[in-house]
């Protein structure tokens, strides 16, 4: 069997039942991929660090409680990428009916979860200096908050019931809770809100080292998701060979 | 939009917030691992029975 890509080919399991069909990955490609994405995450992440603290100039109006932008917005965008990746990925396995695409929205589901949990962490923090509260009900919080919501009831609903209809309503659920997030993304303009609008090369928008720190930070984070989607597509794949494993064994 | 003025020092919030996203990101790649490694022993457990 041909090693030299990280999809390999098809193991076929004997016993296997149809609906649970499962195209294994190299695990051990996987493994050495997400560890290089993973070591170029981290000295990415230290770079965007330096740049956050040292290079970016301090903000006028919020001073130094600003450079919690630039990596509460890479929290963001990754938590949108995973849950972008979720509904891409449901769309599929609603269609192909493959586990791979279940699998792959489960992962992805998992670590948006943690992401939108660190915007809504850093969010209040901010904000406490900036507004002088933690938190307001205001739209774009309401709306991450909702979102954040919508995908632990995913994650609750896939530990709860079991098999092709579980998997199922998650691949529905992950794709109507998806509306949420070009919701999130307009709320700044469709209602009045005190969260700040990213205004990036016009006129009162960001300082060019301060969109360049961002934009380091944004890509650091972008690599750390790559790399754990990885290593959690990696968990979903040993316990698929552990269950057909459980299926012999009897 | 201005900064609440008081006896916080901003860059203390900074500092949390970075903590915190350091500590929830570190926590999480820490229990993946566990995981990971709890079903490759359970996977070689029933492998070595199997042989």
């Amino acid at each position: 069997m041909a090693q030299s890509s990280v999809i390999t080919q098809v193991q076929t399991i004997e016993n296997k039942p149809s609906d649970s069909y499962w195209q294994f990955l190299d695990d051990k490609k996987i493994s050495q991929v997400a560890r290089v994405l993973g070591i170029i995450a981290i000295l990415n992440i230290a770079i965007g660090l330096y740049m956050a603290l040292f290079y970016a100039p301090t903000e006028k109006t919020m001073g130094d409680v600003q450079r919690i932008f630039y990596f509460h917005v890479p929290s963001a965008w990754v938590g949108f990428l995973a849950f972008f990746v979720v509904f891409a990925a449901s769309i599929m396995f609603l269609w192909k009916r493959e586990r791979k695409w279940d699998a792959l929205a489960l992962s992805a589901a998992e670590i948006g979860v943690v992401f939108i949990t660190l915007v809504l962490i850093t969010g209040p923090i901010w904000a406490k200096q900036a507004w002088g509260v933690y938190w307001v009900w205001d739209a774009r919080l309401t709306t991450s908050l909702i979102l954040w919501m919508i995908y632990i009831g995913y994650l609750m609903l896939r530990s709860t019931a079991e098999g092709e209809r579980r998997a199922r309503f998650a691949a529905v659920l992950a794709i109507v809770g998806f509306i949420d997030v070009p919701i999130i993304f307009v709320s700044v303009q469709i209602w009045r809100t005190m969260h700040p609008e990213l205004l990036i090369g016009s006129d009162g928008g960001l300082a060019p080292q301060m969109t360049q720190t961002l934009m380091a930070c944004l890509l650091s984070f972008t690599w750390l998701f790559a790399a754990l989607l990885l290593q959690r597509l990696r968990l979903e794949q040993a316990r698929e060979r552990l269950n057909v494993l459980r299926e012999r064994e009897g | 939009m201005s900064c609440a003025k008081g006896k916080d020092d901003p860059m203390e919030y900074t500092a949390i917030a970075y903590g915190l996203i350091f500590a929830v990101v570190v926590g999480y790649m820490i229990h993946l691992r566990q995981r990971l490694q709890a079903v490759q022993r359970e996977r070689n457990r029933i492998e070595s029975k199997e042989r």
